[in-house]
């Protein structure tokens, strides 16, 4: 074709294309579980489209938002629709991260040379949190306001500019019309095209640089009989399974989309009247559950951060030369607990820190971080079972 | 040979249905995005507007935004209706009769807009201009004049001023508009022509 | 097959696990029929609006809220989006009409909300008062979400598509790895 001659001459459209879809080499051993990285991609495209599209009719202002929100749900046409898949799009990004992580976690992903791939992974992450938790202050509802205030205050906890700080963080000295104003600017631009965006291009970069790694956890000669072309093959099993979940995830936005949402949202901000439970969406749950397990302001703090930074540290704590745990069997019931241990700390996360839910919350805390002491420890002893030559579908 | 030639076609069948059933349902996701963009139910509504006119005078002229565009309300006396009448609709270069063009002699209701380059004319009680003595709109911008008609005189505008819909209901009210009416760029300028106002 | 069964199984069971912590809901069945939402919308006008506005919908309360105020120490909440807010799906509206049949002649004043700043709207020696509790709360469900009808609607069409669209994805998957050597 000429006019692809005539781009490719100036541009390397068709070498991007070959080098990074078509034929880009991908193991063919590959389980469902790599499936949910490309799923989180799906969901934050919906998330940056539907975004874009709310921001039209959106007010950043505590006297306009909440009616703002109103008057698309009822008056734009179709709004209801765009703001459903827009609330609870973050329910299945968050739903394809965590267990794009676990499978990292499981198979070793983020031994070398893959540990970039997992630190700029994790940098997602948190740039995630961040999204998530300032796009929930602006329907300006009861949690949102409530929300935003228990967790900017978090960081009131940092020794002498503490305080200070927070007035800094919300522009006020309560969560307000100025907080509600660069939360806004931050959602809707800064952290979605410059922090995730831009990460998530250098994600797959660094990704294209040494290729997946896969279930068998071994490396994989890339012009061997071990690989296909990314095309057709995972485009095929990509999409799919995208569908099988967008199934999924409409029928909520269709048909029940009030199980994902807190009821008392539709109740207008009131910094007079604290709601009876606040409670954080699901998917911060178990960093809740380990802040309170911790009965001290700054302690609690730190734990919560530590929580989500000790993952960093993943590749220098896990020594072992095998990668999946597959072939450790020690690893293995340890990363299943470890998995079992974070629903746990989720579902204590849901209730109030009575009783035996503090117990609960405090015994899975700690096993939280005694996994990743137990990874540095278990390869001075662990049998690890023979690694295949070959790889097998 | 020959079953491996069967599974290649049997594989483009589906991947010619798949890649057709999945156009299709990208075309029909885009339909709300961009529906969200025309005027939302609150702005439709808003197009049917009731104002209230029993305390105008003879004479009296009076601008209502409906739409966000001005709808002047004439209410014409006898010299204002005598002298339009004097026109013969022929002449003109948008012809119109009076019949055409309100549906009670004695009031106008039009959209403000001249047709030249949308300016807001001025109305006139005396006359229009120098040279026209006769009541009616001037607009300032580039020298368009129209008759208590709303009918173009001279000057570059190349029609009649438009119409919208509207209604009398018992005399003290009158309702503009209908949900679908868009106004200037609907170009009706016949009373005729327009869609029926619910009352 | 297998394997895909229960990768879908295991990452439901969070969503599972969340499904079946709910608060105890009265057993009531809500007609959100036509005909009930503009019962309700009579019983809301003659019972509610004196104190209550629904600014969503265009209702001013007839009474000042200053008035109410000083008569019940607060001002009466506005109800647009109340059947949303106190609960999912239909079970505000089954709250509203809980706390609208639990007046009881005792200190507490009602055994669902104890201590309401709220005086019985509706009289028990209606004969109809039982339905009107209903007709109101279907009301408000609807008005928490005018559009939820028409979102159910289309919902079956796009539901119907994804199945269709699943399906024919999975048999081109399929059909793309057949001819894949199983080791290598």
């Amino acid at each position: 074709m000429a006019l692809r001659e005539w781009i490719d001459e100036r541009f390397p459209l068709t070498e991007f294309i070959e080098r990074h879809i078509t034929k880009y080499p991908t193991p063919k051993n590959l389980n469902y579980w790599w499936n949910f990285g490309s799923l989180a991609g799906a969901f934050f495209a919906v998330q940056v489209i539907t975004g874009i599209w709310l921001a039209m009719y959106y007010k950043p202002s505590t006297e306009l938002a909440f009616d703002s929100v109103q008057h698309i749900m009822r008056d734009v046409n179709y709004g209801w629709l765009i703001r459903y898949l827009h609330a609870i799009g973050p329910t299945g990004f968050f739903f394809a991260v965590y267990i794009h992580m676990a499978r990292g976690i499981y198979y070793g992903s983020y031994k070398s040379p893959r540990e970039l791939i997992w630190w700029i992974g994790l940098a997602i992450y948190l740039a995630l949190m961040a999204e998530a938790f300032m796009g929930y202050l602006l329907p300006w509802g009861q949690m949102s306001f409530w929300g935003a205030t228990v967790i900017t205050n978090l960081f009131s906890a940092i020794p002498v500019i503490g305080s200070k700080f927070v007035i800094w963080l919300r522009g006020d000295f309560a969560v307000g019309d100025p907080t509600l104003g660069r939360f806004f600017s931050f959602h809707t631009t800064f952290i979605p095209l410059g922090i995730i965006g831009l990460l998530l291009v250098f994600h797959l970069t660094a990704l294209h640089r040494v290729g997946s790694n896969n279930p068998a956890g071994i490396d994989l000669d890339k012009k061997g009989p071990a690989v296909v072309p990314f095309s057709p093959y995972y485009v095929t099993k990509d999409l799919w399974f995208i569908s099988l979940i967008f199934t999924v995830y409409l029928y909520f936005v269709f048909f029940k989309p009030d199980f994902f949402l807190e009821p008392i949202n539709n109740e207008p901000a009131n910094p007079f009247a604290t709601p009876l439970e606040i409670v954080p969406e699901w998917y911060f749950l178990p960093f809740y559950a380990i802040l309170r397990s911790i009965p001290s302001k700054l302690g609690g703090v730190v734990a919560m951060g530590g929580a989500i930074f000790i993952l960093a540290f993943l590749p220098y704590l896990d020594r072992s030369p095998v990668r999946s745990a597959r072939y450790r069997p020690i690893k293995r019931v340890l990363t299943w607990l470890f998995f079992l241990n974070f629903l746990v700390l989720g579902y204590v996360g849901a209730h109030p820190p009575f009783g035996v839910m503090v117990l609960i919350g405090r015994i899975a805390t700690f096993y939280y971080f005694l996994y990743f002491l137990l990874l540095l420890i278990i390869p001075a002893f662990e049998k690890t079972r023979p690694l295949p030559k070959e790889v097998e579908l | 040979m020959e079953k491996k030639g069967k599974e290649v076609s049997r594989r483009d069948f589906l991947t010619v249905t798949t890649s057709a059933v999945g156009a299709v349902g990208i075309g029909a996701a885009a339909i709300p995005f961009i529906k969200f963009m025309s005027p939302s139910k609150d702005i439709i509504r808003a197009g049917v507007m009731d104002v209230d006119i029993s305390g105008l005078k003879e004479g009296e002229f009076k601008i209502v935004m409906w739409r966000k565009q001005p709808v002047f309300l004439l209410k014409r006396d006898k010299r204002m209706i005598e002298t339009a009448a004097r026109i013969d609709p022929s002449k003109l270069k948008d012809p119109a009769s009076p019949e055409e063009r309100v549906k009670r002699p004695d009031f106008l209701v039009c959209i403000g807009i001249c047709t030249h380059l949308g300016c807001i004319p001025h109305f006139q009680p005396e006359k229009i201009a120098p040279g026209f003595d006769l009541p009616g709109f001037y607009c300032p911008c580039h020298g368009g004049k129209y008759d208590t008609l709303g009918r173009r005189l001279d000057g570059p505008p190349p029609e009649n001023l438009h119409l919208v819909p509207y209604e009398f209901i018992d005399g003290k009210k009158l309702r503009i508009g209908t949900p679908e009416f868009a106004g200037f760029t609907e170009n009706i300028r016949k009373i005729q022509d327009l869609p029926k106002v619910k009352v | 097959m297998k394997k895909i069964v229960a990768v879908v199984a295991l990452t439901l069971i969070p969503i599972y696990a969340m499904a079946a912590e709910r608060g105890p809901i009265p057993d009531v069945k809500i007609d959100v029929s036509d005909e009930a939402i503009k019962r309700g919308e009579e019983v809301y006008k003659k019972a509610c609006k004196v104190c209550h506005s629904m600014k969503y919908l265009g209702y001013k309360a007839s009474i000042p809220a200053e008035a109410a105020r000083k008569s019940f120490g607060k001002v009466p909440p506005d109800l647009s989006l109340m059947a949303k807010a106190r609960g999912k799906d239909d079970e505000g509206a089954k709250y509203i009409y809980a706390l609208l049949t639990s007046y009881v002649n005792t200190p507490e004043k009602n055994t669902v909300f104890p201590n309401i700043a709220m005086p019985p709207p509706l009289s028990k020696a209606d004969p109809e008062f039982e339905q009107k509790a209903r007709d109101v709360a279907a009301f408000l469900l609807y008005a928490a979400e005018p559009t939820a009808k028409e979102r159910e609607r289309l919902g079956r069409y796009v539901l119907a598509y994804m199945v269709v669209l699943t399906a024919l994805l999975y048999a081109l998957n399929r059909k793309v790895w057949r001819g894949v050597k199983k080791k290598g």
